[in-house]
Formats: C-alpha cells, structure tokens, sequence
C-alpha cells in the first residue's frame, strides 16, 4: 500500500526533480525558506504561567539595529522602552504613564514628581490617585489632545498604537497578574500601550507598566484582553508645544 | 436595572468616573431600602506583596440610588491598611456564592425587604474583608 499518499505535504519526500515543479510553486518555497531564515525584529524574553496561574511576562530583549534603521516605527518603541520608569507613589500609575508619554518626545525631560505636583495643582491627581474621568488631563495642560473612550476594541486599540499617536489604557492589575480569575474585568490600573506585534507566537501587546520593573513587557493578545475592558486614552502629539 | 449593570456602573456610571480614583476597586454592593433602593458599596485597592494580592481597607464608601444611580454620598475612610490576603475571595466556593448573591440581588430589589439579602451579602465576603466590616461597621 502507498501509504505516502496519506501523508501532509510537509512529511512527503521532496521530488527528486525540482524540474517537475511549477514555477510558482519553486518560488514560494524559496520565498518561505528566505522568510524563515531570516531573524526576528524584535526578540522577546519568554513568558509564562506559573503553577498557581500566575501570568508572567516576557519582555523585549532586543531590536535589531538593522530594522530600527529601516522602520522608523521599531526605532521609535526601542525609544519609548527606554523612557519607562516606576511609578514613585502607590497610586501614580496614570501621572507614570503620562510622564513616560511626555518624555518620548525628545525635547521633554520631567520627572514624574513634577507631573504629580502639576496634577495636584490642576486638581486631577490626589493621595487616592486619578479619576478615570481626568486620565490625560495632564498631558492637556501641556498642549496635548487626548480623546478618552470607555468602549474601545482592541483593534481600535491596535490602530491607535500603530499611529503616530501615545496610547494609555486602564486594566486589571489582578487580571493582568492572574488572567483565569473569574472576577469581573475592574481595572484599577494605567500602563501604556507601545504597539501590538504579531511574533511566531501569536500577537503581542507590548507594554510600559509602571508598576513592573522593566518597560517594554509583552502579553499576549488573550491574556491582555481579559484585563482590558476598553477604557483608553488616546494622545495626539499634534498641538504639543513642548 | 440587572445585578451585572449595576456592579458595572459602580465604576463607569457618569459619577464614579469623575469622583472614584483608577486604583479604587468596588466591594459587591450592599443594599439597603430607604423608601426606595440604595446600594452602599466600598471602594478599596489592592496591593502585591511578595507576589500576592493584598487587600487594603476601603478608602471610600459610597451610597448610590439605584433607581438612577445618582451618588446620594462619598465617604471618604481614614487610615487605610493592609488587612489581609485576596486569595479565599478568588477561590471557587466564594466565586459561586457571590454569583448566587448577584442573582439574588436582582430579584431582591424587585421588593422591598432588605434583611435576607443583607445577610448573604455578609456571607459571600472574602474574609479579610468580612472581619474589617464586622469590626468597623463599615466605617
């Protein structure tokens, strides 16, 4: 019996004659093979679940100069990972997030003590943090335009991240921390959203969280999905008067 | 207005969004008939310690009317503390009685008694929170 036959393409012996293969189908073989040869733009540090349904992230490991070079876009996440810092209060997450988005442009250099002082003054940020309602409002004093949702999708979430716009979001800490509780998505925390990369292992949205130690972390899409109920802000750099 | 809606707008009602900071999470609400329905609700966060959620007293306490989910008062609580781990809130028994105290709220608000209802939602508390109330009064 020829059991070859009921093999997946992928297991049956190549043709012996490459001669007896279409041209497309050459063609598209060396075009996979040059695609699988060729290195990942970004390289992720591995992440995971741990024994008691801990999600912990991987994060960028490294850009490769080459495609900062060619894609503006990875030169500009490598320098926004780089304006990740910690949030200084238990309850600055968003004046955090605001400070790092402030600071990627290059002309600006705060410290998030300022931004908290500056949020106090403006009434928006107190020992309790911010009000969802005043996420951004920071950034507003300062020349930005920022247009708050509280239904956005992710892929409306995507677009946003893929512009020339900033994007900070409220999620779950506790559903960040522990995707497959089975509490109600009830954020009580800001991280920035960089950009969502679609890696071998699937689509992965890339983050600056200040109550991490590290920027640039990566969850992936289902995981982050579950933290997230679609309340964004989304910055524009236009108007920004430095 | 269904027990899922109203756990919703105890974070995303017009009020809340201006007045609740972020990092405040809601406790389930507790209700309580003054003539009409209320829910009081607390609002505290949580904290990770050495890799575990920790729950902080709550910081504020507020009373909505369900009817409209007008915010009748905003307490604010003095001197929030770390009083004890999340983990038997998450856990599955604690999960179904809070699911059944949900369900049982919808259908407790369609009358006017409040007792029965107020005791299950005592019941279905995580335990760090139960002994904070139970000392405090809620206050």
């Amino acid at each position: 019996m020829d059991l070859e036959r009921f093999l997946m393409p992928s297991e049956q012996a190549p043709p012996e004659n490459m001669e007896n293969m279409s041209a497309e189908m050459q063609e598209f073989l060396a075009f996979n093979e040059a695609e699988e040869a060729k290195e990942a733009d970004i390289t992720f540090t591995e992440g995971g679940f741990d024994f008691f349904g801990g999600y912990h992230p991987g994060r960028i490991q490294e850009i490769s100069e080459e495609a900062k070079e060619q894609d503006p876009t990875l030169h500009e996440l490598s320098e926004s990972v780089e304006e990740w810092l910690p949030q200084g209060e238990m309850y600055s997450c968003a004046v955090a997030c605001q400070t790092m988005v402030y600071n990627q442009s290059a002309e600006n250099n705060v410290s998030e003590k300022q931004m908290i002082d500056l949020g106090k003054e403006l009434g928006v940020y107190n020992h309790q943090g911010t009000c969802p309602a005043d996420e951004g409002k920071i950034l507003e004093s300062l020349g930005y335009t920022i247009e708050r949702t509280t239904n956005g999708t992710l892929s409306q979430l995507e677009n946003a991240a893929e512009s020339d716009k900033k994007v900070i979001v409220h999620v779950d800490s506790l559903k960040l921390a522990f995707p497959y509780v089975q509490t109600p998505c009830t954020p009580d925390h800001a991280v920035q959203v960089l950009r969502v990369e679609d890696t071998e292992n699937g689509e992965m949205v890339i983050i600056n969280d200040p109550a991490s130690e590290n920027g640039g972390e990566a969850y992936p899409i289902e995981v982050f999905q579950r933290a997230f109920n679609g309340d964004m802000t989304v910055i524009s750099k236009e108007g920004n008067n430095g | 207005m269904t027990s899922e809606m109203l756990m919703k707008n105890l974070k995303s009602a017009p009020e809340a969004m201006k007045r609740i900071p972020l990092t405040l999470r809601p406790s389930l609400p507790r209700p309580v008939y003054r003539g009409e329905w209320f829910v009081e609700c607390w609002y505290y966060a949580l904290s990770r310690v050495n890799n575990e959620f920790m729950m902080k007293s709550p910081e504020l306490k507020a009373v909505w009317r369900v009817r409209d989910m007008a915010l009748e008062s905003l307490t604010p609580i003095e001197g929030a503390d770390l009083i004890g781990s999340i983990h038997d809130t998450l856990s599955g028994s604690t999960m179904r009685m809070q699911k059944e105290y949900l369900e049982a709220l919808e259908k407790a608000l369609a009358d006017t008694k409040d007792e029965d209802i107020q005791e299950k939602w005592l019941a279905c508390q995580g335990s760090a929170f139960k002994q904070w109330y139970n000392t405090n009064g809620g206050k």
